[in-house]
């Protein structure tokens, strides 16, 4: 491999580039997820960020530095600056220079280096968590400071190694299907069944905690069955809303030996608490009034939990953290598609819930086409002069609006039906009045916030047997719509840059197709007005997921011709 | 020429009495012989050493300023007073350099009438040696590691940025001189918090305003045309001037700076540090005060030292471990090739792999762009930070800023489509356009109006022959537009025709000329 060749940046501050043209790009992708965070990942180039966190949590899988910086020098284009070598042997090899164990009923901090214990028993951050000093490389902890203890030592930069073990949990007779109601036969992939294994280290007490990252689509929900089916314990699962609480709920019925009876819902609209309870984070951080207590938190003392799973734990709330921090006894698992949080507390992730155990390569996922693909269109048209003078004599919350339910719309939508005809397709809208003249002129079915459930189930099952093509969908049911088979989504009008509401909607079409067809994200937009200002920044957003976007100035009916829909 | 020639020049008698006096053994004492004997004799450092103790500490301060100081890549070289004066009076420079030309350590170049004197370079390379072993080696230890890539010059970063500063921001200076604060702090985020310093700036300043890149004109530093220019020369050139800047700012007059050059020049012995290695400042400076000649040995204070230390790393010729306390310091490559003591000389960067624009607008113009091409990205685009590649981002602001500034949106396009090798992403390329089909659609433009009594009359003065198409445009039936310097050809010519016109102070200048 030449110098140019070689596909690697590193900055001064620890980001590395990662050129996407370059023949070694694979390999160092691979190489590098081990280490280091991704953090954006627009056309040309990928951008990932080593952070002490990332460092440990490459260190508690075994790496060393050498290794990391033997990988950053075979694919980095240019000499690594010094201080990132320093940094990145310094931080590795703080790793694992204390452990927490168990002595019989007892809480042990150890270390081989005298002076850092010395330091921990006295740093203000710590001393209150230590009972006694044992030994010169020995502290008695507070046993209910397990997980206040190493929240604070990652702050002070020294993260422990946890190997005080758990607390077994009641029983819970669980196991996987072989086959599921459709006749089809079911089995966990190989990858999904090593990151059950590399979670569970044959029941040790170096396993049973820490994070699982894998990109949306690969199966996430199916690795937390094999955990559970692995330890058979009782289970307390942490969603993030209704949708994904419901999802969970499918997936066990449909993939475990469990009965309806055995997993619960605890959510706004109901609390059972069974064998495996199901529950939002919204429950649980629910409250009257912001001095009260969070009443719903006794769910996690409610059962003898042998596992608690916590979905998409990037999103994970404050007050979950700090409960979770009582209860480090318990095994957890964290599922999520990447450790980089908004709020950035992922070092309370590493030390709470644990260093992540498990990835995979994308490179594989995308070989054994687990990973859907989509394309991006965005189609600009002009405001009809008559709305432009109504528009530019408006406040901007009306000009987003007009611009929004621009009538020319209507022309390019008429065109993507028709170039979509036999496909899936969602029309997804932020006005209703706007919805309700597409549901009327093209004649299709809409789902809004006000459907009974009862339509909204026929709906969803006619769209998702083929009897229904085209479904209108405002944006309040599509956070609660889960319609897999939908493989176009066409977006009318969208929400004020909701950076998230994109990825959710793009989110609805993603997931891998039967016949492994591309799927397509249509989006439009009125031109020269603020709506295409917004959907610029939305759309750089999925720029740095890494979406491509096609973009067509579109300049009346004649001009009219849909990019390729496949 | 090389020395044998130079020697050539030394009359007979004196060459043998330089034979004599250093016992060079002589087999026939021919010219050509003691010509062929002594030339091997420059050569041994040991030899010079003795040769040159003869001479006084002033006129060896002289020799080694002109060792040190002058461009090591010429042979005739000016020997300004300024290089001189630390050592010897303006009126004794001629004779100094006689009796250093008598020992055939430099050679004049007819130096009362133009100033010159030769200094081979095989000789200038003894010499060197010589000068270094006035100072004994140190042992270097590890320092800080850099967050600069090592190929990159500080002092031509700072400058960089400091242009780059003026090019957005008005800097108006303080009732004192000074300038604001703010200007500083601005500098201070795009060089990065590491490498700033408030010597580092003030270096930065004084080097732009010495090179006339920027002048302040009524309080306000602002830059010139020339900054572009001279960023335009490259960076090897650009090096080169700091040099001349650095020599001539504060080397030249000052005994203490060329001291501790030497200093740094002498410390690394045979074994020159390695990367990242520094010398304690405590040892370089005791070093200083045992080894001084006479002449050197004023006591000069610490922290007067230690300014000179900072101004040093600020230059890019030392780095310090630490601006504000330094503990450990060492020349830089720079400085090292600077002082002749690494012969690898700076080659420009290869011409640069194209930049990365990517759909979110982040641009990455790789490490071996250059001044000149940041320059014009500054231009157009948001500087984000300076490392390994160099970010920006595009965005409306930057754009329509840029057009201000006189790009039009194509030449915006086409040096992004030159940066890029012609991929620039959809989105970015939609969105320049969208944005920059804004600029000027409502346009602002000075003319006069002509206003005529009546649509008739309007009329009228349209066919005068001498109009010359200066009443094209016309705003209503009596009104026309015309440019300001058309409207003064027309009040004459209207006047002429006898339709004596009036106007509303139009044209100030020209009536109080009258009156």
């Amino acid at each position: 491999m030449t110098s140019a060749d070689k596909p690697i940046i590193v900055q001064s501050d620890r980001t590395v580039f990662v050129e996407v043209e370059s023949p070694a790009f694979e390999e160092a992708r691979d190489a590098l997820g081990a280490f280091a965070e991704l953090i954006k990942c627009p056309e040309h180039i990928h951008t990932y960020q080593i952070t002490p966190l990332s460092l440990w949590n490459a260190a508690s899988a075994g790496m060393k530095s050498e290794t990391v910086l033997e990988t950053l020098r075979r694919f980095s284009r240019y000499p690594i600056p010094g201080n990132v070598e320093t940094d990145i042997a310094e931080y590795m090899n703080r790793y694992g220079r204390l452990t927490l164990e168990r002595d019989g009923g007892r809480l042990l901090l150890r270390g081989q280096d005298a002076y850092l214990i010395e330091e921990i028993s006295r740093h203000k951050r710590t001393q209150a968590f230590v009972e006694e000093r044992i030994d010169p490389n020995t502290i008695l902890i507070g046993g209910a400071y397990r997980g206040h203890l190493k929240q604070e030592l990652i702050k002070i930069g020294f993260p422990v190694r946890d190997l005080a073990g758990y607390v077994e949990g009641e029983e819970l007779d669980v196991h996987l299907s072989g086959r599921l109601a459709n006749g089809k036969s079911f089995a966990l992939r190989d990858y999904q069944s090593a990151a059950v294994s590399a979670f569970h280290r044959d029941g040790s007490a170096a396993g049973g905690s820490g994070a699982i990252v894998l990109p949306c689509g690969a199966g996430k929900t199916v690795i937390g069955l094999g955990v559970m089916a692995r330890l058979k314990k009782r289970t307390l699962i942490l969603v993030t809303n209704v949708v994904a609480l419901r999802q969970w709920r499918r997936e066990i019925l449909e993939k475990t030996t469990l009965t309806d009876a055995e997993v619960c819902e605890y959510s706004g609209e109901e609390k059972n608490i069974g064998p495996v309870t199901i529950a939002t984070y919204q429950i649980l951080t629910y409250r009257k009034k912001k001095s009260d207590e969070y009443p719903h938190l006794k769910l996690f003392e409610a059962q003898d939990w042998g596992l608690i799973i916590y979905d998409e734990v990037h999103l994970l709330p404050a007050p979950i953290f700090r409960i979770t921090a009582d209860i480090q006894a318990r095994r957890r698992l964290g599922l999520t598609a990447t450790l980089v949080r908004e709020d950035g507390l992922e070092s309370d992730v590493f030390s709470l819930i644990g260093p992540k155990c498990f990835d995979i390569p994308w490179k594989v996922l995308e070989k054994e086409g687990w990973i859907a693909s989509a394309q991006c269109h965005e189609l600009r048209v002009p405001l009809p002069m008559e709305q432009r003078r109504e528009y530019v004599m408006s406040p901007p919350r009306a000009q987003y609006r007009i611009a929004s339910e621009n009538p020319m719309k209507m022309d390019v939508l008429d065109e993507l039906l028709k170039t979509h005809q036999n496909d899936r397709v969602l029309i997804i809208g932020q006005y209703l009045r706007q919805l309700r003249v597409v549901a009327s002129a093209f004649n299709l079915p809409m789902l809004t916030g006000s459907t009974p459930n009862a339509e909204r189930v026929d709906l969803f099952k006619r769209f998702r047997d083929g009897e229904i093509k085209h479904l209108v969908v405002s944006k309040v049911a599509n956070f609660a719509v889960d319609l897999p088979e939908a493989n176009v989504a066409i977006q009318i009008s969208g929400s004020f840059g909701s950076r998230q509401e994109e990825a959710q909607r793009l989110g609805r079409i993603l997931r891998p197709k039967a016949e492994n067809a591309v799927a397509h994200f249509y989006t439009i937009v009125t031109r020269d007005s603020s709506e295409g200002e917004f959907a610029q920044k939305r759309q750089r957003f999925l720029a740095e997921q890494g979406y491509q976007y096609n973009i067509r100035n579109i300049d009346g009916a004649a001009a009219l011709t849909i990019p390729s829909g496949g | 020429m090389n020395l044998y020639q130079m020697l050539t020049h030394i009359p007979h008698e004196r060459l043998q009495r330089i034979a004599d006096s250093f016992g060079v053994g002589v087999y026939s004492p021919s010219k050509r012989n003691l010509l062929q004997s002594i030339g091997a004799r420059y050569r041994d450092v040991e030899f010079l050493a003795e040769l040159t103790a003869e001479l006084p500490h002033s006129h060896r301060g002289l020799l080694r300023a002109l060792v040190f100081f002058t461009p090591p890549e010429h042979e005739t070289i000016e020997l300004g007073a300024d290089l001189a004066a630390p050592w010897v009076e303006p009126e004794h420079l001629p004779g100094a350099v006689e009796e250093i030309a008598a020992l055939g350590l430099i050679f004049p170049d007819d130096f009362r009438r133009n100033g010159r004197v030769i200094l081979p370079h095989e000789l200038r390379k003894s010499l060197l040696d010589v000068f270094r072993g006035q100072f004994k080696a140190l042992t270097p230890r590890p320092g800080p590691a850099s967050p600069m890539p090592p190929q990159r010059h500080i002092a031509l970063e700072a400058v960089f940025h400091l242009l780059c500063v003026l090019l957005h921001v008005r800097v108006r200076q303080t009732q004192k001189g000074a300038l604001h604060k703010r200007i500083f702090e601005l500098w201070t985020q795009r060089i990065g918090e590491g490498l700033a310093s408030e010597s580092r700036f003030q270096f930065a300043l004084d080097f732009v305003v010495h090179a006339g890149l920027a002048r302040v004109e009524e309080s306000e530093l602002e830059l010139t045309d020339e900054a572009a220019r001279w960023l335009g020369h490259g960076e090897y050139e650009n090096r080169r001037e700091l040099i001349r800047f650095i020599v001539s700012s504060r080397v030249s007059r000052s005994r203490e700076m060329q001291r501790l050059l030497a200093l740094f020049a002498s410390v690394e012995g045979e074994n020159p540090p390695a990367s990242g290695e520094l010398y304690a400042v405590d040892d370089l400076l005791a070093e200083l005060e045992l080894n001084a000649w006479p002449e050197e040995s004023d006591p000069v204070p610490r922290e007067a030292l230690i300014e000179r230390l900072r101004w040093l790393d600020a230059a890019g010729v030392i780095s310090l471990d630490d601006r504000e306390r330094p503990a450990l310091a060492a020349l830089t490559g720079w400085g090292r090739r600077w002082l002749s003591l690494e012969e690898t000389v700076f080659i420009e960067p290869e011409p640069a792999a194209p930049a990365m624009i990517q759909p979110n607008f982040e641009l990455l113009a790789p490490p071996g762009a250059s001044y000149d091409l940041l320059w014009r990205l500054d231009q157009i685009a948001e500087f984000r930070r300076r490392d390994v590649m160099t970010e920006y981002h595009l965005s409306q602001g930057a754009l329509l800023k840029s057009m201000r500034r006189g790009w039009t949106l194509d030449a915006v396009l086409a040096f992004l489509d030159e940066l890029s090798g012609g991929r620039v992403p959809d989105l970015v390329r939609f969105s320049l356009e969208e944005w920059g089909a804004r600029y000027g659609r409502i346009r602002f433009r000075r003319v006069v109006l002509v206003e005529c009594d009546g649509p008739e009359l309007a009329e009228e003065i349209t066919h005068l022959p001498d109009a010359n198409g200066a009443l094209e445009e016309r705003i209503s039936g009596a009104c026309f537009a015309v440019s300001e310097r058309e409207a003064r050809r027309l009040f004459k010519l209207f006047r002429e025709r006898g339709y004596e016109p009036s106007h509303d102070n139009v044209f100030t200048d020209s009536s109080r000329k009258k009156t």
